[in-house]
């Protein structure tokens, strides 16, 4: 009864006119991003982050979310018609380009885009029924919990990055420094500012977000793009009803493949794509025809990025640990509107946390209509060239670094963090990591010398609880597992699909 | 400019690790267990990412090289500071049509005539919805 409740306040609050607006405005923008080369999800959420700063909480949390599920439909489409993945639809090109060489395009279309449907669908289900009972775990946690929890949210780089462990811990640990950055909130004392006083309060999350992510990729990208060349072939996109039949069965299969992928840390899309596509190509009716083309080689993939896509919302949600980059932007976005995600938030902020799930059902309705009878305008944004998009993304970093804090040296500061993100993205740091530190550093500095003033300085008094020895042993476990993929050439070459 | 993808992440965290390390362990105080200092806690991290960067180094099998593109790199930061400069002395649609200017520079492909005016004058028109419509605070005119 209690979540026909709180589903009902989440519609609520997401079926108000402008929190429509802002869903179909994010699905609009993550379909656009997911089809447009050398614009990922998230590239262009920390392009927008800055612009999410003059909205309601609420309000931005709905579009960034629009944008990230979004940009795996897009992603879909121009695996299918042009071979070109960019977000995650690595595995859906297999079949999804085999389909469409073999004429089949508008069937490839169309499971892709009724798959990723069920897959939404059924992880919305999911991150309500079991989110409450996560968000109780809220009352066992004192300092001493929290400070275990973040520093189990930073072991977690070592399975967040798509690098090595030892350099995602590097990373994470000059974020960490780089968090320290302006006025120590225990002692007041300005630290490592290096006498600019525009630094006494910290660099800003969009600064670090636009420099190491969104304008890195940028000078990336202009080294060397490629201009698209759009599919402009006529295709059916209504299937038989055999054909229709085929994709129910391997889209559900996806779905629960793909929810549980996205719940555990490193799980992202192309892990679930992955997953979805080992567990069809094993039980499916059809497991012969995958990988030349079938039907179920598109769907299962499809529904399992897409449902991936959301319950990786419930980590970041019910214990602030992200588990990607995306999870990392909107950690970062939710902390720059004064909301810590973690033990408690959905207890404190129900309307944005069911609010978000409820929008989640309205933008699949928004990506369905997008990208089934719509598609074939989709495929038109392909003839938009780079040397249009360019100067619209500075334009937006820019504009959106000033106006956080109408501070024009902000934007002096996103020079200077552009290098050293281009030369950490050049050099095979991911810079996922470093975000995790950033936020999660001074909270766990703050919580850290809490518990040791409170346990005057034993530090036995950290495993005080059994929440406290349930998350030592699993930051142990977190280690092993980390030292084993470093051993491990299977583990290495994992994270080489991405 | 090409540079080794195999030493380069550790001297990267060595360099971070000393530069944070050495200004907390000589500005900030200690403190004892019971009660933690502003240094300690930096210090602690330095530590950690200096044996870090130590380890990359060590256990790092890469010989390839990073090719950086330092003209690109070099046209996107002169295309920010150009705004902020212009935004700071003048106004920001100048600091606007100062960033298209000099970041076309980057642009590889062949653009049409007065292409760069027709991108200045649409963002033009988006700023001005984002102050007038949006009510945010930009000195378009100043």
């Amino acid at each position: 009864m209690e979540i026909i409740n709180n589903l009902s306040m989440g519609f609520a609050t997401a079926l108000t006119l402008q929190n429509l607006m802002w869903c179909m405005l994010g699905c609009v923008i993550g379909t656009t991003i997911g089809l447009l080369p050398g614009l990922g999800p998230v590239v262009t959420i920390s392009l927008l982050l800055p612009l999410t700063y003059h909205m309601p909480t609420v309000s931005a949390i709905i579009m960034l979310a629009g944008i990230y599920y979004g940009a795996m439909y897009g992603d879909s489409v121009s695996a299918i018609t042009m071979k070109i993945p960019h977000a995650a639809s690595i595995i859906t090109c297999i079949d999804g380009h085999q389909m469409h060489l073999q004429g089949r395009t508008g069937l490839a279309l169309f499971a892709a885009g009724i798959s990723s449907f069920i897959g939404g669908t059924i992880a919305a289900v999911l991150i309500g029924a079991i989110a409450v009972p996560l968000g109780e775990v809220a009352f066992l946690f004192g300092p001493a919990e929290y400070s275990l929890l973040m520093l189990l949210g930073l072991m977690c780089v070592g399975l967040v990055t798509t690098g090595n462990f030892i350099n995602g811990l590097g990373i994470a640990c000059v974020g960490i420094l780089l968090g320290m950055v302006g006025t120590d909130v225990n002692s007041g004392m300005l630290r490592f500012t290096a006498g600019i006083i525009e630094l006494a309060d910290g660099i800003g999350m969009v600064s670090i977000a636009l420099g190491f992510f969104g304008l890195a990729e940028i000078v990336k990208n202009l080294e060397n793009h490629k201009t698209a060349i759009a599919f402009g072939g006529k295709f059916k996109l209504i299937p038989s009803w055999a054909d229709f039949k085929r994709i129910i069965p391997s889209a559900l299969r996806g779905s629960a493949v793909g929810s549980v992928i996205g719940l555990l840390p490193g799980g992202g899309a192309v892990m679930a794509q992955f997953g979805a596509y080992v567990v069809d190509k094993k039980f499916s009716k059809y497991k012969d025809e995958i990988g030349h083309g079938s039907i179920e080689g598109v769907s299962a993939p499809c529904a399992a990025d897409e449902a991936a896509a959301r319950t990786s919302f419930i980590p970041l949600m019910t214990l602030g640990i992200p588990e990607n980059a995306v999870m990392a932007l909107m950690l970062g976005a939710l902390t720059m509107k004064g909301i810590q995600p973690g033990p408690g938030m959905i207890i404190d902020h129900p309307a944005l946390f069911w609010g978000l799930i409820a929008s989640m059902w309205i933008g699949n309705v928004f990506l369905l209509i997008l990208n089934v009878p719509l598609v074939r305008f989709w495929l038109s944004i392909f003839k938009i060239p780079y040397s249009l998009l360019f100067p619209g993304i500075l334009f937006f970093c820019c504009v959106g670094t000033y106006s956080v804090n109408s501070n024009i040296n902000d934007v002096y500061i996103v020079a200077a963090l552009t290098v050293t993100g281009y030369l950490f993205l050049k050099v095979g740091l991911d810079a996922a990591p470093l975000l995790l530190g950033f936020i999660l550093g001074p909270m766990l500095e703050e919580q850290f010398r809490r518990q040791m003033i409170i346990g005057r300085g034993d530090l036995t008094s950290f495993v005080h609880s059994n929440t406290a020895i349930v998350l030592v042993s699993i930051i142990v476990i977190v280690i092993l597992v980390g030292l084993f993929r470093l051993s491990t050439p299977l583990f290495k070459n994992r994270f080489n699909v991405q | 400019m090409n540079i080794s993808k195999k030493y380069a992440p550790g001297l990267i965290f060595i360099t971070v690790a000393l530069t944070f390390g050495i200004t907390a362990a000589f500005n900030y105080k200690f403190g004892t267990a019971q009660r933690p200092g502003a240094a300690l806690f930096p210090i602690a991290v330095s530590v950690l990412l200096f044996l870090v960067g130590l380890a990359s180094i060590a256990t790092s099998a890469t010989k390839e090289l990073a090719y950086l593109d330092l003209k690109a790199l070099a046209i996107i930061v002169a295309g920010l500071v150009s705004f902020a400069v212009c935004t700071a002395y003048i106004n920001m649609a100048v600091g606007i049509a100062a960033m298209v200017y000099v970041t076309s520079f980057a642009i590889k492909e062949q653009t049409p005539k007065y292409q760069n005016l027709k991108i200045i004058a649409v963002l033009l028109i988006v700023a001005a919805a984002f102050k007038y419509a949006l009510g945010m605070n930009l000195p378009l005119w100043k």
